[in-house]
């Protein structure tokens, strides 16, 4: 136990020191007074004591030396003896060890996601005006009557669009989908890396037979421009016309993937890619880590009106029974979330006979 | 658990002051004096090792110290020895024996 009133008096060095100095000077004035009892003249009493205890400042230096230099060794000491007695119980180290490995990782695994989910805000400017929308089933119709239904399909979130004014802008957002990917080239890492295997040295690079996949987020056109994010190289989606963007897709590519798979190559503005096929044009690269409304930065953003190109069996542009898209909208200046809500609802009233009506 | 393997120096001036203190409490001029003057004069304590030692013994648990009052009125530390003080004496003191008298077969060699 002798580390801990090393460490009392590491921690309570004041009181130490001003003890240590009383001492110094008790000895001194002994010293001194048996100088003068012997018959030394008071000076030079005075001088002779303190040229025997040497240089009072080296040796404050010595006394804290002392509190300083010796706690290392015991530490380590401890630290051996702590660790043997560890390997003694090896079943009941591993046990201990996995525990906090797996307490730990949970705990951080679970914080990351509550963060990711509910406490991050928007990756948009000023997100605190972004509202996210849903509707509520109505009391009456079905059994799932008050739940909340976030979802809405394509002409809908037209409608709301093009009616809502409370909105100034209104995006919808699809789910991220992972694509095959063709046409990029070869992979830079990857190729450096097939040198050293077995399959590099024989001269052959990975197959393009491979299928190369990318995760790709549909949002609908406007989705930058109502965030408020500008993109880091090039230009996000032409926002008018989605007929237009069908003829010449255009898709942007996120700065990680860009790094990741083309190396920061910076003529990867222009190039033309195939997606499922669907021969896209790369316009644009977002900023590093942009997530927008999702939680993940995606490899490329695709505009929704692509959509039946990229799954033409499954055309769901037009569908008003597809629910494929969360919506979410930036107030306009002005306008508070009830007037919001209020407008919201009463469009719904009038769309097109649903099953449900609407609230928020 | 007492220490032997200290160095010599050290360890001398340790095994006095605990030789020392066996007596009784006695703070750090006194152990001066006990010293020199049980010594015949020939032994003294330099002053600025006395004390970083005494420092040392006290953070090991051989002494512990108090303040009293000295013989002229005077605050002073008091030093005392603790049981594992005693421990570590009868250790050093066997120790410093056996270490000189296996000197002294070595001086005293080829003399008889």
């Amino acid at each position: 136990m002798a580390w801990l009133s090393r460490l009392r008096a590491i921690f309570g060095k004041e009181k130490l020191t001003r003890e240590h100095e009383e001492e110094l000077q008790f000895h001194l004035s002994m010293r001194e007074q048996l100088n003068v009892e012997q018959g030394m003249a008071p000076g030079e009493a005075r001088r002779d004591a303190r040229l025997r205890f040497g240089n009072p400042s080296l040796w404050r230096e010595r006394m804290s030396e002392i509190d300083l230099m010796i706690l290392p060794q015991t530490f380590l000491l401890d630290l051996r003896y702590g660790a043997r007695m560890l390997m003694r119980n090896i079943g009941f180290t591993i046990a201990a060890l996995l525990a906090l490995a797996i307490g730990i990782g949970v705990n951080t695994a679970a914080f990351t996601a509550y963060k990711a989910f509910f406490k991050r805000s928007l990756d948009a400017r000023v997100s605190g005006r972004m509202v996210n929308l849903a509707l509520q089933l109505p009391s009456d119709s079905s059994n799932h009557a008050g739940d909340p239904l976030a979802f809405f399909s394509i002409p809908d979130y037209e409608a709301y669009r093009d009616h809502v004014h409370s909105f100034s802008g209104l995006i919808a957002v699809s789910f991220p989908q992972n694509l095959t990917l063709t046409g990029a080239g070869g992979i830079v890492s990857r190729r450096s890396a097939a040198t050293g295997s077995l399959v590099g040295r024989l001269g052959l690079l990975p197959s393009s037979k491979n299928a190369e996949t990318a995760s790709t987020f549909l949002v609908s056109e406007n989705y930058f421009s109502v965030l408020g994010i500008g993109v880091l190289r090039g230009r996000t989606f032409a926002t008018e016309d989605s007929s237009e963007e069908a003829a010449s897709p255009s898709a942007l590519i996120s700065e990680n993937y860009w790094q990741k798979r083309f190396g920061g190559d910076p003529t990867v503005l222009g190039k033309t890619i195939r997606l499922n096929g669907i021969a896209v044009t790369i316009v644009g690269i977002t900023p590093h880590n942009f997530v927008g409304t999702t939680v993940e930065a995606p490899d490329f953003w695709l505009p929704l009106g692509l959509e039946p190109l990229i799954h033409p069996n499954d055309n769901w542009l037009r569908n008003r029974e597809n629910l494929c898209c969360r919506m979410l909208a930036r107030l306009a200046p002005g306008v508070d979330i009830d007037q919001a809500r209020a407008e919201m609802t009463l469009l719904a009233g009038q769309l097109p006979a649903r099953m449900w009506s609407a609230s928020n | 658990m007492a220490k032997t393997k200290n160095d010599n120096l050290q360890g001398a001036l340790a095994l006095l002051v605990l030789k020392s203190l066996e007596q009784g409490p006695m703070h750090g001029w006194g152990i001066t004096l006990h010293i020199q003057r049980i010594s015949n004069e020939v032994l003294r304590v330099e002053e600025g090792s006395l004390y970083p030692a005494l420092h040392r013994m006290e953070q090991d648990r051989w002494i512990v110290s108090e303040w009293g009052t000295s013989e002229n009125n005077r605050r002073a530390r008091f030093y005392r020895l603790t049981a594992l003080g005693r421990k570590q004496l009868n250790a050093e003191q066997e120790n410093w024996q056996k270490i000189t008298s296996a000197v002294a077969l070595v001086l005293n060699f080829g003399n008889a």
